[in-house]
């Protein structure tokens, strides 16, 4: 999941894009929920079939007739020295026009805004770090093709090949240039969540949209900085989600957890909170076994207990920094302890989208036994309007 | 200048104010070579800045701007420079082309097609009535949509547009609705073209223009603090990763180019400029003179006092530099009221010609203005420098032998005339060097040294022609002719620069009259040769010469396609750059030139033969100015900047052309659209056929075109009419400011008489002692100025012709590469000149009057 | 022949209207009356600013008396139309000044031959006559040079003859040899009353020297504006 699981319509548009800067991917990330198709002539968008089934390799492309898509990838890894980082790449793409393709003769005919965002985390090094990418469709910016997956952000790349998936992205630190090349090996099928891959978001009918991941990819590539370059392995987590309709009215924010255990089981967990911010007005969870088999979690499969909290110095806001997730079905009792407290990215000058997505251990709770890595996001807890939108 | 200050009232002021006549005469003189001067360097810095302004708010943040030097950018350079954003840069990509308002007045816009995520990173944008609630970003997202623009707040309130509304613009030859999306503040890019600007997203503006696949611009912004170094280097990187026909510079470079454009047009306006100024000075030397003249005796007085002779001149030239001053102040008002009525009477020459966008801006450019007002303070100050010298030497409390001062004059004739005759002799040598840079700079000299050269030898000539004219004129004339002469001779200071002056404003306009009508009769005769199709099509542009965007293909067959159509020549090009110059790259079908032969060929070879040739053989063929130039013959090889790389073609042939002064290399339709991918045509010559009148067949295309295209249909009459009324506009200002120099001239000669009178009050009593009566001795006056008129109009007729014969066949060939033929208005000069003898004449009646009221017996009771 | 010239109780006053001054009435002549028979040399005495150039300038023709009647051969010049006052001044009356006799501009012989040529008479005539008068004066080889090549001598030798080039019956000095040395100047007057009484010219020589008035056949002295009997 990620911030824009939970597309929301609670406030007027233009409070997202308020002062909005184009260099900002995040600013366009809340356009990307509430930006009105500016062609109405329609036949575009389309509501999602429930009873189609996802096909793959197509499936892991771009839909054009859906309005919102993302790709969505975390993962953890380690270095030839032991140093340990995470990192998440996501590829945003929201429908601009509502008209069918091949209307206008302009290369550039704008169709979509494809966004992008890349941040990592140096465990050692207690850094944390990200960049952004915003683009129109067009010669040399972003694209996002329908035949396979291969979605393309400036020179930020993921796409798949023979069966893996090769992802590369970049940024400038100080001047010189970090990239990070991996190539990424499904150990698992994909998983389709919720009933056929469709993922319930609110109680309204149309507040679904399609969600596939490949909960466990074998990661080896490269990390390089200037002329240094890093043999890094480690395991990633991908999501693909698309649909079309109005999605999370009334949610405040949410909380999505992605666990890798050492056991070789996955589970994914996501919570939308109200606008009191108190009551969980949505859950959904999946537990993928050892061999690929998935099992979709009821919102009484599972329990979130959230031990401890942690401000930001930036926002102000105060998120969650602990949890125990328990699955008592599954036998599991995980506690989850971020790698570092502060992996929260505040735009609050260019977008006022401020969330917090950051790579965490995975303990039994009461002592130091480390079960897995996981990846956490986290909105609606800082920011005027942002996420606090929701 | 404290010792100085006590004489000032006496000498100058209290004088003045007895003479305001002369002294608002003097002012007027210096205002007129300075208002001259201003609006030149005024209208020239309108036109440049308005440019220089857009440039600089379309490269906006741009450290490097990659421009097309061919058809236009392909889109797949941005996929080529994408590297270049791990260096940090931002890559902006955009179009750029001239609409114009279909409706109204047809006024030119420049529409710029922009991608609203990026664009920000090196424009601003801020639009009206913007709250907290709605937000730059987000409106600007609204030019996302199809046929949306935004609109700078000036343009929308002078169109009566809002958010919403509908503009139709014109573009190759099709009528385009636009809808307002936003309306900007006046800020940001929004200033660009001078608020005569529209936004609209890429593929609108693609769309719009028919430029699919090409970008016009793509500006990139570099990191913070990148070395000038790295700068470099990275520009050189890019220009690697370029694709032929593409350059990257600094958007400086931009305005470097147009400039250049523009240099010709400002340097030959200047050099013509520069004559009122000449005459000008004169004014202020005359003035001073006669100041001098009349107060000899208060100087006389002054210096029995005790005043010093430094600080006499130092009062006169005090004079000099208040005059200077007070014209100068003047001539700026008045320079930069003239400059701003030229702008928007004829400013629209130099846009059209020169500079692909909306018409430019007034603009007070404040280096223009000082350095007009310094040029006439300067040259006060200079001309005032004899006179002053002249008062310095006055003894005390004594009235000086005129004859003797003369006498050392006269003394330097001879020297002075060999003088002349060097200058005119460094004239003749001087039209020998090529351009200097492009610009004509040894013609300028060689016109300046023909001017020095008979200036110089006036004293020579004025005393020649009385000796010999003596014996006949007094014969014919009776006495007054001997006095005439005598004063002719005997104030030779005088009245050598007064002819000096007079033929310097009679051989500007001779040579103007030389030039312009040898170039209009070359003109004429070359559009009578070259456009002989009988209807010409272009894309309806409104109120621009031009024709803006181009027509696509189905125009072309629709044209083709009506009856009586005989043939069809479309005419494409575009601009492109050799060594940094720009010049076109045209294309026609060659088949058809070398059917008609309406091509004529610099050499006098025959167009069919050429043609066919170049046809036959993939030739290009080179207009004149081009193959000046840039040096490139028939026989030699032109590359260029093919979309799949440079292309070498030989040159078949030079043929005339006076439409462009840039150059341009043509080549066969077929050819061109294999090299350039273009498609389309800028304009049409249609041939019908035989029988078929034109009107009709216009009536017959805009009937067909109607609904689908925006034509613009003129048949051939019309069209060459207009072709020389452009012309006969593009050189009004010319006429206007020979007009300027010959009145000045004219009262030059006034001035001078008038001075005469007044410094030979003694002689002209002794000679009604002698028994002459008044009338006689306004008689000679009035021979006096014949004889100083004829003088100068002979003088300046010659110099004009030698100076027209410069200007048509070394600058104009320099700085423009046309042949000319000479062709002289022996009419217009004849009545022009009878018109300067007749003014002169008449401006000699005040002086004459002078003289014949003098009191001889007043006179001699002032000894 | 020498002209008859009388001059009946004339008066000339300047200011209150008059050219020049400042309103204050100054008296000039103040009630002269004399007469000069034909061919005679009379001296007019008297210091500066006595009233001099006044009265001569008055016989010249070039002003008129404020009262009182100048009478030239019988008739009153103050009745004459301006066009026979410059008629009289180019046949009658010819003045020899001080300073500033010639046309800095012409040539000696031009400057002789002037009043001629301004007289009507054929250029080539005019310059023949006045080739002559110039032999006579001495300075036939200066004919060609401009004034400000000749000495003052030569220059006021130039002006007798220019004033006498086109046979005038009266001839009115003022100052001649003011601005020259003596031996000019006794060398112009000289050649004024030998050329005068050889043409029976009536002469009338405004000086202050007594050197120049002993030439003189009577001599007339002016002070405060009248006649000193």
């Amino acid at each position: 999941m990620s911030p824009c699981h939970a597309p929301v319509r609670v406030r007027p548009v233009r409070e997202l894009v308020a002062s909005l800067r184009p260099a900002a991917a995040l600013a366009a990330l809340s356009l990307l929920f509430s930006f009105a198709p500016l062609a109405a002539e329609g036949g575009r968008f389309r509501p999602l079939d429930p009873k189609a089934t996802p096909a793959f390799p197509r499936d892991h492309g771009a839909h054009d007739d859906a309005r919102v898509e993302w790709w969505y990838v975390t993962g953890h890894l380690v270095d030839r020295d032991g140093r340990r980082s995470g990192f998440q790449l996501t590829f945003f793409r929201t429908g601009l026009v509502d008209e069918p393709k091949g209307a206008r003769s302009s290369a550039f005919a704008p169709r979509d805004l494809h966004l992008a965002h890349f941040a990592r985390t140096d465990v050692d090094g207690r850094a944390f770090r990200y960049a952004e990418r915003a683009h129109r469709d067009g010669p040399g910016g972003a694209s996002a093709r329908t035949t396979h997956l291969d979605v393309a952000n400036e020179d930020w790349r993921l796409t798949e090949l023979g069966g893996k998936l090769y992802l590369r992205a970049s940024d400038r630190v100080d001047g010189v240039e970090e990239t990070l090349t991996l190539l990424l090996t499904p150990e698992k099928p994909p998983v389709l969540h919720g009933e056929n891959g469709l993922s319930k978001k609110a109680a309204e009918p149309d507040a679904v949209s399609r969600y596939v991941s490949f909960t466990r990819l074998r990661a080896e590539g490269w990390a390089t900085r200037g002329d240094e370059a890093r043999s890094v392995t480690g395991s990633a987590w991908m999501d693909h989600e698309w649909g079309s309709g109005a999605i999370g009215r009334g949610t405040r924010g949410w909380d999505w957890f992605s666990v890798q255990l050492e056991d070789g089981r996955d589970l994914m967990i996501y919570q939308l909170r109200g606008e009191d911010d108190t009551r969980t007005l949505h859950s959904s969870g999946t537990l993928v076994e050892r061999d690929g088999r998935a099992t979709p979690l009821a919102p009484g499969d599972f329990s979130v207990e959230v031990t401890a909290r942690w401000t930001s110095q930036r926002s102000k806001g105060t998120y969650p920094a602990r949890w125990i997730l328990r699955v008592p079905k599954a036998s599991l009792a995980l506690e989850i302890v971020p790698v570092l407290p502060d992996q929260e990215l505040v735009t609050d000058r260019s977008t006022r989208v401020t969330y917090w997505e950051g790579a965490c251990d995975v303990r039994a709770p009461g002592s130091d036994r480390p079960l897995g890595r996981a990846y956490v996001e986290l909105t609606g807890y800082a920011g005027k309007g942002a996420l606090g939108l929701f | 200048m404290s010792r100085t200050r006590p004489l000032l009232a006496p000498l100058l002021l209290r004088p003045f104010r007895e003479d305001r006549g002369r002294f608002v005469l003097t002012v007027a003189g210096i205002a007129v070579g300075v208002a001259t001067m201003a609006a030149i360097l005024l209208a020239n810095a309108s036109v440049l800045s308005s440019f220089t302004a857009t440039v600089d708010v379309v490269a906006g943040k741009a450290g490097l701007t990659v421009l097309a030097d061919g058809p236009g950018i392909p889109e797949e350079t941005l996929e080529r420079l994408a590297w270049l954003r791990m260096k940090g840069v931002a890559i902006v990509p955009a179009v750029s082309v001239t609409v114009a308002l279909a409706g109204g007045e047809g006024d030119v816009l420049e529409l710029l097609g922009i991608d609203p995520v990026t664009d920000p990173s090196v424009r601003d944008y801020r639009f009206v009535a913007e709250t907290a609630d709605e937000t730059s970003l987000e409106k600007l997202f609204g030019v996302f949509r199809a046929g949306a623009v935004l609109v700078p707040a000036p343009l929308a309130e002078r169109l009566g547009l809002g958010p919403g509304a509908e503009l139709g613009v014109l573009s190759g030859g099709a009528a385009h609705r636009l809808r307002v999306a936003g309306v900007l503040r006046m800020e940001g890019a929004a200033r660009a073209a001078a608020g005569s600007v529209l936004f609209a997203d890429l593929a609108t503006a693609q769309e719009v223009l028919g430029r699919e696949g090409f970008l016009d611009r793509i500006d990139l912004v570099l990191p913070a603090g990148l070395a000038d170094a790295d700068r470099t280097a990275l520009e050189a990187s890019v220009r690697d990763s370029l694709p032929p026909g593409v350059t990257v510079g600094r958007p400086e470079r931009r305005t470097e180019t147009v400039d250049r454009m523009v240099r010709s047009f400002r340097v030959n306006l200047t050099a013509l400029g520069l004559v009122a100024f000449l005459v000008g000075t004169y004014f202020v030397y005359n003035t001073l003179s006669i100041s001098v003249l009349r107060r000899r005796s208060d100087i006389g007085t002054v210096r029995a006092l005790g005043a010093s002779a430094r600080s006499v001149f130092l009062v006169f030239l005090a004079e000099g530099a208040a005059l200077g001053a007070l014209g100068g102040a003047l001539g700026v008002a008045l320079g930069a009221l003239l400059a701003r009525v030229a702008l928007a009477a004829v400013g629209g020459t130099a846009t059209d010609f020169y500079l692909p966008q909306a018409a430019p801006v007034f603009t007070l450019a404040p280096s223009a203005l000082a350095t007009s007002f310094l040029a006439g303070l300067g040259t006060s100050i200079l001309s005032a420098l004899a006179p002053a010298v002249e008062a310095a030497q006055v003894e005390p409390a004594s009235t000086l032998r005129h004859g003797s001062v003369e006498a050392s004059r006269r003394r330097a004739v001879g020297p002075l005339a060999l003088g002349g005759v060097a200058a005119l002799a460094l004239a003749a040598l001087a039209t020998r060097p090529g351009p200097v840079d492009g610009l004509p700079l040894f013609g300028f000299a060689s016109v300046f040294l023909v001017i020095a050269g008979v200036s110089l030898l006036a004293p020579l000539a004025v005393v020649t022609v009385a000796r010999l004219a003596d014996g006949p004129a007094v014969r014919l004339l009776g006495v007054e002719a001997r006095i005439a002469r005598a004063n002719l001779t005997g104030s030779l200071s005088r009245t050598a620069v007064a002819v000096a002056a007079l033929s310097m404003g009679i051989s500007m306009m001779v040579a103007v009259a030389f030039m312009v009508g040898s170039f209009r009769a070359t003109v004429v005769d070359w559009v009578s040769q070259t456009l002989k199709a009988d209807l010409f099509v272009a894309p309806e542009s409104g109120r621009s010469q031009r024709a803006l965007g181009r027509l696509p293909e189905e125009a072309i067959r629709l044209v083709e396609a009506v009856p009586g159509v005989a043939s069809v020549d479309p005419f494409l090009s575009f601009e492109a750059t050799r060594d940094g110059a720009p010049y076109t790259i045209g294309s026609g079908r060659f088949d058809l030139v070398a059917a008609h032969g309406d091509l004529p060929m610099a050499d006098g070879s025959d167009t069919r033969e050429v043609l066919a040739r170049a046809l036959a053989r993939g030739e290009a063929v080179v207009s004149e100015p081009y193959s000046v130039k840039f040096g490139v013959k028939a026989g030699d090889t032109v590359t260029l900047p093919a979309l799949d790389g440079p292309v070498a073609l030989r040159v078949a042939g030079v043929y005339r052309d006076y439409s462009n002064d840039r150059g341009t290399v043509t080549i066969d339709r077929a050819l061109f659209r294999r090299l350039f991918r273009m498609d389309g045509a800028g304009s049409l010559a249609v041939r019908l056929e035989p029988g078929v009148a034109p009107e009709e067949a216009r009536r017959r295309l805009l009937s067909a075109a109607e609904g689908r295209f925006a034509l613009r249909v003129q048949t051939n009459a019309v069209l060459r009419e207009a072709a020389l009324a452009l012309f006969d506009r593009t050189f009004a200002v010319t006429w206007a400011l020979e007009a300027v120099a010959i009145a000045v001239a004219v009262l030059g000669v006034f001035s001078t008489l008038l001075a005469l009178v007044l410094e030979r009050r003694r002689e002209i009593a002794l000679l009604r002692v002698l028994g002459a009566s008044a009338a006689r001795v306004a008689r000679a006056v009035r021979l006096e100025a014949a004889a100083l008129s004829s003088l100068g109009v002979v003088l300046g007729v010659a110099a004009g012709a030698a100076m027209g014969i410069v200007l048509v066949h070394v600058v104009n060939r320099q700085s423009f590469g046309w042949t000319i033929r000479t062709d002289v208005p022996w009419l217009f000069l004849a009545g022009a000149l009878a018109l300067v003898l007749l003014a002169t004449l008449a401006a000699a009646s005040r002086p004459a009057r002078l003289a014949a009221s003098t009191d001889p017996a007043a006179v001699l009771k002032e000894e | 022949m020498g002209a008859r010239v009388e001059v009946v109780e004339v008066r000339k006053s300047w200011g209150a209207g008059g050219s020049g001054g400042d309103g204050a009435v100054a008296e000039a002549l103040a009630g002269v009356s004399f007469v000069l028979d034909p061919g005679e040399f009379v001296a007019l005495l008297g210091p500066s600013g006595c009233g001099k150039s006044t009265l001569l300038h008055l016989l010249g023709g070039l002003d008129r008396p404020s009262s009182g009647r100048v009478i030239v051969d019988g008739s009153d010049l103050a009745r004459l139309s301006e066009a026979d006052r410059d008629l009289y001044r180019r046949r009658t009356a010819a003045t020899v000044f001080q300073l500033f006799n010639l046309l800095p501009t012409m040539t000696a012989l031009e400057n002789v031959a002037l009043p001629l040529l301004l007289d009507g008479v054929p250029a080539s005539e005019a310059d023949g006559r006045a080739e002559r008068l110039l032999g006579e004066v001495g300075l036939a080889a200066k004919s060609g040079s401009f004034p400000w090549q000749l000495s003052g001598g030569q220059m006021q030798r130039v002006a007798v003859a220019r004033a006498l080039v086109a046979s005038p019956a009266l001839l009115l000095a003022d100052e001649p040899t003011g601005s020259l040395d003596s031996r000019s100047g006794a060398q112009v007057l000289d050649l004024i009353a030998e050329l005068a009484s050889a043409r029976g010219v009536t002469v009338l020589l405004a000086t202050h020297s007594d050197e120049a008035a002993r030439r003189a056949s009577r001599t007339l002295r002016l002070r405060d504006g009248l006649l000193e009997r």
